[in-house]
C-alpha cells in the first residue's frame, strides 16, 4: 500500500501540485505575451513550441497520476 | 470515383459488421442508455476521442492552422487541461453514476442539487447548445463527398448525399444504443486517430521533403499569436483555452462516456492512454494544416486543406484514405450525440414527469433518436448562412453548466436555487453579449462572452450558496453523498433511482 500523503479522492498531493502546475503554464497569460513570432526554440517557432511543450507536460502529469494511483493501491478492492 | 467511394462503402461495411456481430439485448434502459457501465480503459479511450475529435475537427482546425498558423496549437493544451479535468470528476461522477443508476449529465445534477427541476432545464441548455454543432458535423460530411467525387457533385448534393449516409448509419445507434457507439468509436477511433495521424505525417513528410515546404517558407504572421497589445485583447488567447478546457466536459454526450466504465480505475486508465494519442493526432493535425497553407488552392478554402493536399500527395488513393479518416472522425460524434440526446429525451425530459418503465424508456429514446436525426438532417439541407456563429455562440452558452457541474461535485455547499438562477442568467447573457461583440469583448481585455457570463453565474451560484442556508436535513443528504466517494472503490454501494433522491429531498 502507498505511503505518500493523499488529497482528496485518493490522489497523491504531488500530482495535485503537478496539476496546479499545468493549469499555471497553460493558462498564465504573461507566458502568451512574451511569445514572439522571430523567436525560435529547438528549431520551432516560439508558440508553437510553448504550446505543445505545455501539451506534453500535462500528457506526463496524467500518465505520473495514474502509475502513482496504482502503486498508491487506490484501486484494490 | 471508384476508389474513393469504394474506401467510403468498404469502411461503412466494416463498420456494420461489427455491430451486427456484437449486439446484445439491452435488458434495462440502463443498459441501452450507458452500455451496462461495461466498458474497460481501451474502450473508454476510443470513445472519448471519436467524441471529442469529430469530423468538423479535422476540417475546422486543420483549415484554422491553415488559415492562422500558430495559435491552432492551443487546441492541443487545452485537449491535455481538458483531461485532466475527466480525471480530477472520474471518481465523483462514477461512483454516483453506479450508486444511483445515473444515465445523463442532467441526472447528476438532479441528483447533486437535490431537485428534479435541474433534470430538464440542463438538458434544454445541452440540447439546444449541441444542434449546431450536430449540424456542422453533417455540413462536414458535405465537403468529404465532393471531394470524394472528384468535385463532380455540387456542395449542396454532397451535403445532401453525406447526410443520408449519416442516417442510414444511425439505423444502428437507434438499434443498438450505447453499446453500439462504444464499440463502434473503437473501431472507428483506430481508422481515424491511429490512421490519421500515420496518413497526416506521411503527407507532412511529403510536403517537407518533396516540395521544401518548412517554417520558413510560411509568412511571418502565420508563426505569431495573439499578444498584449493585440487587436483580439491581451487576454484572448487565456480565454481561448479556458473556455476549451472547461466546455469539454459540458457537452451531454461527451460528459455520459463517464458512466460507460466498468470502474474508477477504468476512466483514470483511459486519460492516461487517451491523452498521447490525443497529443500525436493533434499535433500531427495542426502542422499538416500549416504547412498545407503553402499548397495552391489551400489559401482559398483552409477547411478543405485535408482534401486539397491528400489529392495532390498521393492521388487518389491517398484522397481516399483521408475520406475515410474524416468519415471515421464524423461517424463516432454524431452518432454518440444522437444517442445521447435521445437518451435525454427520454430521461430528462419525458421520463422526469412521468412514471415510465424500462421498455417505454427504450421506446421513447428510440423515437426521440430517429425524429432528431431527421430535423437535424433535414437542417442541414437548409441553406444557414450564420451557423457558424450560431456554433460560437452555443459553445459559450453551454459552458454556463460548469458552476453547478464543477463546483457540485467539489463543493458541498450550493444549492438548485443558485444553480439554476446562474445557469439561467448565464446562459441569457452570453447570447446578449455574442450578440453585440462576436468572439470577443474589447472592454473585457478580449476575453470571450461565455467566460464574462460564465463570471456573473459564479457570483449567483456562490452568493445564493451563502445567502441562503441549507437546512439540516439537506446538510444530511449531501454529506451522504460525499461520503460515498470517500469511500473504497470496490465498496458495495448498492442502487437507488436518482429521482427518488430529489423526491425524498424535498424538492
Amino acid at each position: 500500500m502507498g505511503s505518500g500523503q493523499n488529497g482528496r479522492n485518493g490522489i497523491p498531493l504531488w500530482i495535485y501540485c503537478w496539476f496546479v502546475l499545468d493549469a499555471l503554464l497553460a493558462l498564465a497569460p504573461p507566458l502568451h505575451w512574451s511569445l514572439t513570432a522571430d523567436t525560435r526554440v529547438l528549431g520551432l517557432p516560439a508558440a508553437i513550441f510553448y504550446f505543445l511543450a505545455v501539451a506534453l507536460f500535462i500528457c506526463t502529469s496524467l500518465t505520473a497520476a495514474y502509475l502513482a494511483e496504482v502503486a498508491e493501491g487506490n484501486f484494490d478492492q | 470515383m471508384i476508389i474513393t467511394f469504394g474506401a467510403l462503402a468498404a469502411f461503412f461495411l466494416f463498420i456494420v459488421a461489427i455491430l451486427t456481430m456484437s449486439w446484445i439485448r439491452d435488458r434495462t434502459f440502463s443498459d441501452y442508455a450507458v452500455g451496462g457501465r461495461s466498458f474497460d480503459a481501451r474502450f473508454q479511450a476510443m470513445s472519448f476521442l471519436n467524441t471529442y475529435f469529430p469530423g468538423a475537427v479535422i476540417t475546422a482546425f486543420g483549415g484554422m492552422a491553415a488559415s492562422v498558423g500558430a495559435l491552432s496549437f492551443y487546441f492541443v493544451t487545452y485537449t491535455m487541461l481538458t483531461v485532466v479535468l475527466m480525471y480530477l470528476m472520474a471518481k465523483p461522477v462514477w461512483v454516483w453514476g453506479k450508486a444511483f443508476d445515473l444515465r445523463t449529465q442532467s441526472d447528476l445534477l438532479a441528483l447533486r442539487f437535490g431537485s428534479r427541476h435541474m433534470r430538464p432545464i440542463s438538458a434544454v441548455l445541452g440540447i439546444v447548445s449541441g444542434l449546431p454543432w450536430l449540424i456542422m458535423g453533417m455540413l462536414s460530411l458535405g465537403f468529404l463527398f465532393q471531394h470524394m467525387s472528384l468535385h463532380t457533385l455540387s456542395f449542396s448534393s454532397a451535403v445532401m448525399i453525406g447526410v443520408a449516409v449519416i442516417g442510414l448509419r444511425q439505423i444502428w445507434t437507434v438499434w443498438m444504443g450505447m453499446r453500439g457507439v462504444v464499440i463502434s468509436d473503437m473501431a472507428q477511433g483506430l481508422i481515424a486517430y491511429v490512421g490519421g495521424t500515420i496518413v497526416l505525417a506521411g503527407m507532412i513528410y511529403w510536403m517537407v521533403s518533396v516540395k521544401g515546404i518548412t517554417f520558413d517558407t510560411l509568412k511571418p504572421g502565420m508563426l505569431a499569436i495573439p499578444g498584449l497589445s493585440s487587436a483580439e485583447g491581451p487576454l484572448f488567447v487565456f480565454s481561448l483555452l479556458l473556455t476549451g478546457t472547461i466546455g469539454g466536459w459540458c457537452w451531454p454526450a461527451i460528459f455520459v462516456r463517464l458512466y460507460t466504465a466498468d470502474g474508477v480505475r477504468s476512466l483514470k486508465k483511459s486519460a492516461a492512454l487517451a491523452v498521447p494519442l490525443a497529443l500525436a493526432f493533434g499535433a500531427a493535425l495542426l502542422l499538416f494544416g500549416m504547412l498545407g497553407s503553402q499548397i495552391p488552392g489551400v489559401a482559398e478554402r483552409p477547411d478543405e486543406v485535408i482534401f486539397i493536399v491528400s489529392k495532390e500527395a498521393g492521388g487518389l488513393w491517398v484522397l481516399a484514405l483521408a475520406g475515410v479518416v474524416v468519415m471515421a472522425a464524423s461517424m463516432g460524434n454524431i452518432d454518440g450525440h444522437i444517442q445521447a440526446t435521445g437518451t435525454q429525451l427520454a430521461n430528462d425530459l419525458i421520463g422526469n414527469y412521468w412514471e415510465l418503465d424500462h421498455k417505454q424508456l427504450i421506446v421513447i429514446a428510440k423515437g426521440g433518436m430517429v425524429l432528431l436525426t431527421l430535423f437535424s438532417a433535414w437542417l442541414a439541407c437548409l441553406d444557414l448562412p450564420k451557423l457558424f456563429s450560431i456554433a460560437i455562440l452555443a459553445y459559450q452558452c453551454v459552458i454556463q453548466l460548469a458552476v453547478p457541474q464543477f463546483l457540485g461535485l467539489f463543493w458541498r455547499r450550493g444549492n438548485h436555487v443558485g444553480a439554476i438562477a446562474g445557469m439561467t442568467v448565464g446562459f441569457a447573457l452570453a447570447i446578449v453579449l455574442e450578440y453585440f461583440s462576436p468572439m470577443s469583448l474589447p472592454w473585457a481585455y478580449g476575453l470571450t462572452s461565455g467566460l464574462v457570463a460564465l463570471a456573473v453565474n459564479l457570483a449567483i451560484y456562490v452568493a445564493c450558496a451563502y445567502l441562503i442556508p441549507q437546512s439540516a436535513e439537506e446538510r444530511r443528504r449531501v454529506a451522504g453523498l460525499f461520503s460515498r466517494i470517500s469511500a473504497p472503490e470496490g465498496k458495495d454501494v448498492g442502487t437507488q433511482p436518482a429521482g427518488e433522491v430529489a423526491v425524498s429531498a424535498g424538492a
